[in-house]
């Protein structure tokens, strides 16, 4: 995949040079250098500043240690994919979005989604299909088939459920994602199954209108609200 | 709404920006959680406005003015609610010599006492003058206006500054602050 390329120039090209008037990089032209995005006598002039100015080297190595500790940690985040199919993006997201939750504990799973009509007065969202389960080199995961501890997980979400998605487990939720109107969606984090003895139930708080997280966490943990569904998905153990 | 092949790689975005964005929003918002709720927005953002950065700027451009105009809205959410305290500015010294006088501020999560009241545009400007070093010409470009509307925007807030908070009045009136921003 490849980042998009402006189709007219950047107002910033015309932008003089660092550096700046108190005599220093920006933290965004520090940025920039780093992603190769001055033009030439611009990343010649911040790199010429760099080897002179303790100061901004100092900031600018800052700046990749931040970036080594974001690649190993990186926070939960949820976002579409622009394309391929559903199993390369999550095999990207795999790959690339380090986000390990610890879910559910080792064992034979057995996973169902909550019957939709469990709650005769919850709030129901107009589609009908139900939240799969996808486990890494495995596929979906059918009622009754195990997972078991290190196995990464995701969720594919059908389309018609509303325009965004949480999702979370009895801890608390993990991340959200909007959710694509015309086919389903899957979970851009995975979430990973740890070793720990309990059933475990994982939790997908569908909204037609995007929820901050204590409104979220407020659906979660029972509040009935207009404009979003609550599903809930059980994992049973391997005894 | 662009077509699926043109729509904005945002995932693409997120593995080569996210740090810089994640950064942004910690050094703004000092608190872990609320810096990736505001990391999480503004890649919800970049996803649902891809098509206002297709005749725009750099990624990366793009990118910092959402996150910069999330914690600035995270920002004034908390001042909104009473629950979170705010220290007073009163009690904290002025930054020394050469330090960036937001990035001590921020530090003391006072960002939102010395910007309240302020427009956004106003507040923009601040952020990017003394939290990010810019030059007041950067600042006008990448906001789109003048660099001459930034220097009167920032003498205004340096002046009303100086009345509200007679103790910071060293820094409030020198025109042009040394800039130590805070890494990331």
């Amino acid at each position: 995949m490849t980042s998009p390329s402006p189709r007219s120039p950047a107002p910033e090209a015309r932008v003089a040079p660092p550096p700046t008037q108190a005599g220093h990089l920006s933290t965004l032209t520090l940025h920039q250098l780093r992603y190769g995005e001055l033009d030439g006598p611009q990343a010649r002039a911040a790199q010429a500043h760099l080897e002179g100015c303790e100061e901004c080297r100092s900031r600018h190595q800052s700046q990749l240690a931040f970036r080594r500790a974001f690649e190993v940690k990186a926070p939960p985040l949820a976002l579409p994919q622009a394309r391929p199919s559903l199993w390369e993006r999550a095999q990207a997201w795999l790959r690339w979005a380090p986000v390990p939750v610890l879910v559910a504990a080792l064992a034979l799973v057995a996973v169902r989604v909550a019957a939709p009509d469990a709650d005769p007065d919850a709030t129901r969202l107009k589609g009908d299909g139900e939240v799969v389960v996808l486990v890494e080199d495995h596929g979906v995961l059918d009622p009754g088939e195990a997972i078991r501890p290190g196995d990464r997980i995701q969720l594919r979400i059908p389309a018609g459920l509303g325009a965004e998605a949480w999702v979370g487990d009895a801890d608390g939720l993990i991340g959200r994602f909007p959710l694509d109107p015309d086919q389903p969606t899957l979970s851009p984090f995975a979430l990973t199954v740890d070793g720990q003895a309990g059933d475990e139930e994982l939790v997908v708080v569908l909204s037609r209108e995007p929820l901050d997280r204590q409104a979220a966490q407020a659906a979660a943990s029972g509040r009935r609200m207009s404009g979003v569904e609550v599903r809930r998905i059980a994992l049973q153990k391997e005894r | 709404m662009a077509s699926a092949d043109e729509r904005l790689d945002v995932a693409a975005l997120y593995r080569r920006y996210g740090d810089m964005v994640y950064g942004r929003c910690l050094s703004m918002l000092h608190n872990e959680a609320d810096a990736v709720d505001a990391m999480q927005e503004v890649f919800l953002k970049a996803h649902r406005y891809a098509d206002d950065f297709r005749g725009g700027s750099k990624p990366s451009t793009w990118l910092y003015r959402i996150a910069t105009n999330q914690c600035l809205n995270v920002i004034r959410s908390r001042k909104r609610h009473p629950e979170d305290p705010v220290e007073e500015i009163q009690d904290h010294a002025p930054p020394a010599v050469g330090d960036s006088v937001l990035t001590t501020l921020a530090q003391h999560q006072l960002v939102a006492r010395l910007l309240d009241g302020w427009d956004e545009r106003t507040q923009q400007c601040v952020v990017y003058c003394y939290m990010d070093g810019m030059t007041q010409d950067e600042v006008g470009e990448l906001l789109g206006i003048s660099g001459a509307a930034v220097r009167k925007r920032l003498a205004k807030f340096r002046v009303q500054t100086q009345a509200r908070f007679p103790d910071w009045a060293g820094w409030a009136a020198t025109p042009d602050l040394p800039d130590h921003p805070e890494a990331p």
